[in-house]
């Protein structure tokens, strides 16, 4: 239905230098059927070493049965996955041993305590005692639940709780981390500190796949960015790149009572206007380009009596990209 | 109407743990009751015996082994020795007796012969010994002056053939009021059960402290949302109730169609209300769900045992029956013992009332001690 | 690894209410109910003195073989009766109140018994009293065969009074000569204990499907990040069983505890072997947990409680509620009992109390390891299982 759209952006030679990295992930024609719709749909992506590529796209799209097949959870039904360059299997114990996962569900154990219940999963990969306790302790700094360590699951809030299923994730620093929806209900202060310490992974050499369906988390810590629907990939590029896929430079807002149709009508007239919309209170009219844009709709106001309480400017964001892709919004 | 509903929709979700309780207590009852005929007349107990006779051939033995035909059951127990020997714990023969090869040799000679038993120790057993032992000392009294075997067989059948006269005064119909007793006896058990898992199941979901927050600050008037919950639980221990009297008809029997069927059915009503204020009691204390199945189970098998459900009260000792007094069921087992063996139900109308009276006195202690808790509960938290 | 899983398994385990409950506490709260139900029981199997009425007329003063039978029936502490000399009027009320099993009287020179419902008191009260009948007719009969006899060889001048008082202290005194070969270990009670430890050792599935729900990756979220850790399946699920066989050892060790301490149930003499059967019993339950994790497809509570239901139901079979149920199980439907792992470890307790041969013990020991051999087996496939068609 849509072609993919690439927008590599000259992202690996800029900050990175001229070395072309390494393939972490390599997916390709990943394909998953339950019977007859298909979750996943000839799927073919990378991932390159120390990025965070974003995999977003609303509910259902796909984004976790991707991840459980990349990680051989599940059975897929064609398509072939190598990490590190080699295949992976179910049985690819040294593959494993350098991922870490963070599901979308809290996998913790409720009747470990916050330090135990990292340290339990933590020894899955470090034997060593003494290095398994630096680890666990870093972690708990990482994410920070420092003051909670004795405390059970279920003393905790929402977003102590993530973070406790992040830190059992990361604590054996895995080169790859796969992040599924990690922020879902989660509040703003931790949601931030989830993506601070996020970077800071990356920061230490890890490469990181994060989906998620919340476009301004992709936004603040991607940088490379998959749009995927019904199992399959629409565009993929970096923010900016994609969001001159929107065909849209710039959406202005009105808040105005009271508007009659024909006052909608008129705005889609506009110079540069490619749409306009009332909702009952606000009039967003977007614009493919220009720059007085501002200037002429102001006066578009005044002149019809039109009268605004506030007046304000837009950049594009994904949810406009992927409207303008598949007519459908990101958030249902 | 909402209430009801919701009621409805929890035990839907739980209708499998409903459905394997009542099975499994289903076949408690049907197994455990005793399969007696109607008996309106005095009719001796015979207990099982198994006669291994070593002397066929002695018309002596003959005799010794009609005589026991005649006053035991003599039960054949095929297979192997371990298979009689379990038979023999079970209770399933009460009394082995072995006749030895010299039987009738011993008795034509004037001396006592040697006979083994083995038994199961019990009263039937103790029975057996002694219509035995009775043959045996009335043979060998007279073996002593008769020698010719004919007259001493004779002798001995004569004596033995005497009876006393029997005068069965009871009109009740003592089997089937035995079995109606054994039924709703083990009903307490399957009842109690299942009122209160699915009671206090449903309950304390209600009760769960964001449910209790929502329902509080919603437009519902309380009051009418507590009667809503009250009438559901009523309803469902209604439907349970009536689903045991109406087994009761197809496991007891017609006599059920009489007066003391109806006194059964009363009795079994009240405690029906016992079980659902314990359990609205019970939800009060904000037991998690994994709690309710093992606190639920240690009380209806506790009640059980010791209040003379699973254990004859006969059987029971003194000071185990003293703590059943505060239990409902022992109130409620006490009727039905009386509905079952009294032959004047008016005479015993006043003890029949007083013990329902101590079950409602229940009902009322776990409600009002329900309502008080709960009040608690809303204050703290 | 293994430490550390197996050390975690523990902690999981023990710091599980709701499990410590059920494996732990529930068999031993069983047990003191059992023990407060059961404790008479076997006095009272016994043939209690039996409450008559007896109605003292003149009648009844006049028949001496009665009166004098009765008294001796009715004096020490093995007596047969307690009885209750009064009038008709009052012995009938005591009847009616069912204050005593039956009435005696005398009418016309002849016994005439009233009892009210049928029983094996009422039963034994009519057989005593045919069996003075009895004897008091043997004592005339011969009596007069002796008066006979002495008169045919010529012995006019006889004592009456001494030959039929001879004979009625001979005929009371005759040996009946019984030889009481009965064993002591005859109380069926034992069979509830048996089944209760029967009980117990099946619990311990209950510990290995809690943590086996943890390890599969289908079932729990946890089990989800252990199918995607470098850790082997077989280094996660071996310790995990470990811990659930050594939970359940301490568990069953208190059970025995509290039987032999305070309930004092009677094993017999064959401990080592007691305990051979319960280690291969607990094996069985933890076979039955990894069967019921791995292929029952239902949420984590409906697993918990079906387990539940279905050991309390082999319990059923075995006579837990109601000794006699094995009897017909093992009688009429032989099947149901031979695939009850309950019942075995049941039945082969109840062979080392009862039997003296190990033969049928053997059995049921082996008959429990195959069960749990095959239950693994089937589990198998199952827990090796790697990848799933759906999350």
């Amino acid at each position: 239905m849509l072609s993919v759209q690439f927008c590599t952006d000259n992202f690996f030679t800029s900050e990175r230098g001229s070395n072309v990295p390494e393939k972490i992930i390599e997916v390709k024609g990943l394909t998953k059927e339950y019977k007859e719709l298909k979750a996943v749909d000839d799927l073919s992506f990378d991932v390159y070493e120390k990025e965070i590529l974003g995999l977003l796209g609303p509910n259902g799209s796909g984004k976790s049965t991707t991840i459980n097949s990349i990680l051989s959870l599940l059975k897929y039904s064609s398509g072939s996955i190598k990490i590190f360059g080699k295949e992976m299997t179910p049985s690819a114990y040294d593959i494993k041993r350098d991922i870490g996962v963070i599901f979308q569900e809290v996998a913790v154990f409720e009747e470990l305590t916050v330090y135990d219940n990292i340290d339990y999963f933590c020894g899955l990969y470090i034997r060593d005692k003494k290095k398994r306790r630096e680890y666990v302790e870093e972690a708990i700094e990482v994410v920070g639940i420092g003051d909670y360590k004795k405390f059970y699951p279920k003393q905790l809030s929402g977003g102590l709780l993530r973070r406790l299923n992040i830190a059992c994730g990361i604590a054996h620093k895995p080169k790859l981390i796969f992040l599924d929806e990690p922020t879902v209900a989660v509040d703003p202060q931790s949601r931030n500190h989830i993506l601070e310490g996020i970077k800071k992974l990356r920061e230490n050499g890890a490469t990181i796949l994060y989906t998620t369906h919340y476009m301004e988390e992709v936004e603040q810590i991607c940088d490379r960015i998959i749009i995927i629907d019904k199992g399959k990939i629409i565009a993929e590029g970096s923010s900016d790149s994609l969001k001159r896929l929107a065909n849209i430079e710039e959406k202005i807002s009105a808040e105005i009572h009271s508007l009659p149709e024909k006052a909608v009508e008129d705005a889609k007239k506009l110079k540069y206007a490619t749409d306009a919309v009332y909702d009952g209170t606000t009039l967003s009219v977007s614009y493919s380009e220009g720059r007085d844009n501002l200037t002429r709709m102001v006066d578009f106001l005044r002149n019809n009596n039109y009268h605004y309480k506030k007046l304000y400017s837009e950049r594009p964001t994904l949810n406009d990209v992927f409207l303008e892709l598949t007519g459908k919004e990101l958030r249902d | 109407m909402t209430v009801f509903n919701t009621f409805l929709k929890v035990i839907k979700k739980n209708i499998v743990t409903i459905i394997i309780y009542t099975v499994i207590v289903i076949v408690f009852a049907a197994a455990n009751m005793q399969t007696d005929n109607s008996v309106t007349g005095f009719i001796s107990e015979k207990p099982a015996v198994m006669v291994v006779n070593n002397d066929i051939e002695s018309a002596s033995s003959k005799n010794f082994e009609k005589y026991l035909d005649e006053n035991t059951n003599i039960v054949k127990i095929e297979g192997t020795e371990d298979d009689i020997a379990d038979a023999l714990f079970y209770r399933d023969i009460t009394c082995i007796v072995t006749i030895p090869k010299n039987f009738g040799e011993c008795v034509k000679k004037g001396i006592a012969p040697e006979v083994e038993i083995k038994t199961s120790g019990n009263e039937y057993a103790a029975f057996s010994e002694m219509i035995i032992s009775q043959y045996l000392r009335i043979q060998n009294a007279c073996a002593k002056r008769i020698t010719d075997e004919n007259t001493l067989i004779e002798s001995i059948n004569k004596s033995l053939d005497k009876k006393a006269e029997v005068e069965f005064i009871t009109k009740l119909n003592t089997g089937a009021l035995g079995k109606a007793k054994t039924y709703f006896n083990f009903a307490a058990y399957s009842m109690m059960s299942c009122i209160l898992f699915i009671v206090c199941l449903v309950l304390s979901s209600f009760n769960e402290i964001s449910v209790r927050k929502r329902t509080i600050v919603s437009s519902m008037d309380y009051k009418k949302y507590s009667f809503d919950l009250f009438l559901s639980g009523f309803s469902y221990s209604f439907v349970v109730w009536l689903f045991f009297m109406l087994l009761s008809i197809v496991m007891v029997g017609e006599s059920m169609f009489s007066l003391r069927g109806l006194i059964f059915i009363m009795n079994a009503f009240v405690f029906t209300l016992s079980s659902l204020a314990l359990a609205y009691m019970l939800s009060c204390f904000l037991l998690k769900k994994n709690a309710i199945t093992g606190i639920v189970n240690v009380l209806t098998l506790g009640f059980s045992f010791l209040c003379g459900v699973f254990v004859p009260e006969e059987y029971l000792p003194s000071w185990v029956l003293g703590i059943a007094h505060i239990m409902p069921t022992y109130w409620y087992v006490q009727n039905n013992g009386i509905i079952s063996t009294n032959e004047h139900l008016s005479g015993c109308i006043n003890e029949l009332l007083i013990n329902i009276l101590v079950v409602i006195g229940f009902t009322i202690v776990f409600a009002v001690t329900g309502v008080i808790v709960s009040i608690n509960k809303r204050k703290i938290a | 690894m293994f430490f550390h899983n197996f050390r975690y398994s523990l902690k999981l385990l023990l710091k599980n209410k709701q499990l410590v409950f059920w494996t732990l506490a529930f068999p031993i709260i069983m047990a003191v109910l059992f023990n407060m139900a059961f404790s008479n029981i076997d006095n009272t199997e016994k043939l209690d003195p039996i409450d008559i009425a007896v109605v003292e007329d003149d009648g009844f003063k006049n028949s001496l073989i009665y009166k004098n039978s009765l008294e001796s029936l009715s004096k020490g502490d093995d007596r047969l009766f307690n009885i209750t000399y009064t009038d008709e009027k009052k012995a009938k009320e005591l009847l009616t109140e069912h204050k005593v099993t039956g009435c005696f009287k005398i009418v016309k020179n002849e016994p005439v018994l009233t009892v009210n419902s049928n029983g094996i008191n009422e039963t034994v009260f009519c057989y005593v009293i045919d069996e003075i009948k009895s004897t008091g007719d043997l004592v005339t009969t011969l009596g007069t065969e002796e008066i006979k006899r002495n008169i045919a060889s010529g012995k006019i001048n006889m004592d009456y009074e001494a030959i039929f008082t001879d004979l009625t202290e001979d005929v009371l005194e005759s040996d009946a000569n019984i030889k009481d070969v009965s064993v002591s270990n005859m109380s069926y009670i034992m069979i509830e204990y048996y089944s209760l430890i029967a009980m117990a050792c099946m619990y311990s599935g209950l510990l290995s499907m809690t943590l086996i729900n943890y390890r599969l990756a289908n079932v729990s979220a946890v089990g989800k990040r252990s199918a995607v850790s470098s850790a082997k399946k077989i280094s996660i699920i071996f310790p995990s069983l470990c811990a659930s066989f050594l939970v359940q050892l301490v568990e069953l060790a208190l059970l025995y505890a509290v039987l032999i301490f305070y309930v004092h149930t009677d094993f017999g003499n064959e401990f080592p072997k007691i305990i051979l059967l319960s280690l291969v019993g607990s094996v069985a339950g933890l076979s039955v947990g990894v069967a019921v994790s791995v292929l029952i497809k239902a949420g984590e509570n409906a697993k918990f409680t079906g387990l539940v239901g279905v050991i309390m139901a082999g319990c059923f079979f075995a006579g837990m509620m109601g000794v006699m149920m094995k009897n017909v199980i093992d009688k009429n439907v032989p099947v149901i009992n031979k695939i009850n792992p309950v019942a075995m470890i049941t039945d082969g307790l109840y062979a080392l109390y009862y039997y003296n041969s190990s033969e049928r013990y053997l059995f049921d020991v082996i008959s429990l390891a195959v069960f749990s051999a095959v239950i693994l087996l089937i589990s198998i496939r199952g827990l090796r299982r790697q990848t799933y068609d759906s999350i």
